[in-house]
């Protein structure tokens, strides 16, 4: 055999072996950046979206105060009823955001569906998941905004005084049922947009702060803080004792470095990927910049005994976290990915199919026995 | 034997080159730099603060296996594209220096077979990239180590990785050689190779931009065959990504070395067919 002729028989050999290789190397061939999932957008600021938001949001202009010449500029109604004392707290919940973001699909997920929701819905008039828009928790009580028109508030509370309060606020206070009064609630409804509940008292101050009628004060969240899907700030008083009552985390700080910061500003972007910032601030900045670094060995710490233990999806959430020291104070970062959403969810979804056949069969059984000789309200108990 | 024997003497080779020792001496002073430069405190498994050339990059303690990831993914990235690199620049002459007149008219004298003549030059080139890329490995994982109490051994697998896809490269650079006795074209091709590695990888980001059509199914075409070059550089530099991307390797490194011996195979029956 002549050497051409032998080159010529090594081609299709060549030829095989190369078409393998390609598809071998395309096999599961993704895009090359794609891949690494930490790359989770912190809000840090407000982007020209949210600024946009808050402006469309600012739809009441209180009654001016009684020497004022004109007037105020109109406010956002929510920020406008939250609590004025520095030293107080306030979480804001973008929850109809939320409700359609794969946060919201996972808390869907978890909470086992929407029968619960449906419930709600028939008794109330107001659908969780459509009318409600934002949901603000404070230290002096809950405020929610969003459509209210279709509750019938007079039949849901029919046992409860009716007072009215300013030109739009009804105040429903419900019969006492404690010893000295401690359970004392109401239900505060400002026309069809916004409900507040908490003591009659606290109720009151909020609707006061929304018609002019009480003192006035600036409220503890501005609306240029009003960014992300969750925001809030937690005044010195109430992150003091966060911070320093016993368990949780006020245990794990050394208890000098409990009241270094005097003011927690919290942000979450919850769109696709989870991202978190929590902004502390105080008055030493030394004193500030040590608790960061302990805040930094606690996720370490953690990180670590994670790994020991082997929890592999804590370790993932831990690998993002951050701590970054500024000016003023410190930003913890925490992130939870979508991906990781998705799992949990699906987690969820697969947990709660599971126990609702449990369930199923259970009251299945208790039926097809004549006598049932076992209490069959276990499963009922569960799905509560 | 004869094929470890062929081997053998490229590394004898190798190391009377300056080259070599001009490898050698680079890693060695690039991580002595970093000895001086590079201070690191960790307290127990948390870095509490790091400097480098005097400027603090961090302060506060954080768990030092995240910390020190970033590091160890630029280190990686380093060895493995500055090993391919500087192999395909070093090696380049090693073949047609092997297939120059005379020499080789004496080497097919001896009692030694072409295909192990072509095959102990690639075995000693490999042999060479992956000791430099160990070297280089070992080296920087003791410097971390020793100074943080922290050893990660990311580094060899990026040393490994090297190999794997230099061995594809030089499979090119050798065949061209059995054709074209020049230097400068062995390099210029393992240069070409490497670029059409990086284009490669990203075949799947760069073909929507190609007019549907002959032409973009001949960049599919063509580049389905080429070594993912920037691939097995990613997954050398963040071993840490998603599984399904991870789930990638094993495949990845099959292509790649059908791919090598499909070329070797080329190179070695054009070999056997010239007449020296």
């Amino acid at each position: 055999m002549s050497p051409s002729s032998r080159r010529l028989m090594v081609l299709p050999l060549v030829a095989l072996l190369l078409g393998l290789a390609a598809w071998f190397m395309s096999r599961n061939e993704t895009p090359l950046h794609a891949g690494p999932p930490a790359t989770v957008t912190f809000p840090t600021e407000m982007t020209p979206r949210e600024e946009a938001r808050a402006r469309a949001r600012r739809t009441h202009r209180p009654p001016a105060a009684p020497n004022a010449p004109a007037p105020g500029a109109p406010v956002d109604p929510l920020l406008a009823v939250l609590p004025t004392d520095p030293g107080a707290g306030a979480v804001v919940l973008e929850a109809n955001a939320i409700r359609n973001s794969p946060l919201g699909e996972t808390l869907l997920a978890c909470m086992g569906g929407r029968r619960q929701l449906d419930m709600m819905r028939e008794r109330t008039g107001v659908d969780p998941l459509n009318d409600l828009d934002r949901m603000a928790i404070t230290t002096e009580g809950v405020s929610l905004t969003g459509h209210f028109g279709e509750a019938d508030w007079d039949a849901l509370f029919p046992d409860a005084s009716r007072s009215a309060r300013g030109d739009q606020g009804r105040i429903y206070e419900l019969p006492d049922e404690g010893v000295r009064g401690e359970n004392r609630r109401a239900v505060g409804v400002w026309g069809n947009s916004m409900v507040v509940l908490g003591t009659p008292e606290e109720v009151e101050a909020a609707l006061d702060r929304l018609e002019g009628g009480g003192p006035r004060g600036t409220p503890i969240l501005d609306a240029s803080q009003a960014y992300g899907e969750v925001y809030g700030v937690i005044g010195g008083d109430t992150l003091a004792m966060m911070l320093g009552r016993g368990g949780g985390l006020g245990d794990q700080l050394p208890p000098e470095l409990r009241d270094a910061a005097s003011r927690l500003e919290l942000h979450a972007d919850t769109r696709s990927d989870v991202g978190v910032v929590a902004r502390f601030e105080g008055e030493d900045p030394t004193r500030v910049e040590e608790l960061g670094k302990t805040f930094k060995g606690l996720l370490s710490v953690a990180r670590a005994q994670a790994q020991l233990e082997g929890e592999p999806d804590a370790v993932r959430l831990l690998d993002m976290a951050r701590v970054s020291h500024g000016e003023a104070g410190f930003d913890l970062q925490l992130a939870v990915p979508q991906s990781f959403l998705e799992e949990m969810a699906e987690r969820c979804r697969v947990e709660h199919q599971a126990r609702e056949e449990a369930a199923e069969r259970a009251r299945a059984e208790g039926e097809a026995l004549p006598e049932p000789q076992t209490p069959t309200a276990a499963p009922e108990r569960e799905e509560l | 034997m004869m094929l470890f024997e062929v081997a053998l003497q490229v590394l004898r080779e190798a190391v009377r080159r300056r080259w070599v020792l001009a490898l050698f001496i680079g890693i060695t002073g690039m991580l002595l730099l970093l000895s001086f430069t590079l201070q690191l405190e960790v307290v127990d498994g948390a870095l509490a603060a790091s400097r480098l050339f005097g400027k603090v990059l961090g302060i506060g303690a954080e768990d030092a296996e995240v910390a020190l990831r970033p590091l160890f993914a630029a280190g990686s990235a380093l060895l493995f594209y500055g090993g391919l690199l500087f192999g395909i620049v070093a090696t380049a002459d090693f073949a047609p220096r092997l297939l120059e007149p005379g020499r080789i008219e004496h080497l097919l004298a001896l009692p030694i077979r072409r295909w192990q003549l072509l095959l102990g030059t690639f075995l000693g080139v490999l042999v060479l990239c992956l000791s430099a890329g160990l070297y280089g490995a070992l080296c920087f994982t003791v410097l971390i180590g020793t100074k943080t109490g922290f050893w990660m051994w990311q580094l060899f697998g990026s040393a490994l990785l090297c190999t794997v896809a230099f061995a594809s490269i030089y499979a090119v650079m050798l065949g061209s050689v059995t054709w074209v006795r020049s230097a400068a074209t062995s390099a210029a091709l393992g240069g070409v190779m490497f670029i059409l590695g990086i284009i490669a990888s990203n075949r799947v980001a760069i073909a929507p931009f190609i007019t549907e059509g002959w032409g973009r199914t001949g960049f599919e075409a063509v580049t389905s065959v080429v070594p993912r070059i920037a691939s097995l550089g990613l997954l050398a530099a963040h071993p840490d990504l998603d599984p399904e991307r991870l789930a990638q390797l094993p495949t990845l490194l099959v292509g790649m070395g059908l791919f090598t011996v499909a070329v070797l195979t080329l190179a070695l029956s054009n070999f056997e067919s010239k007449d020296y």
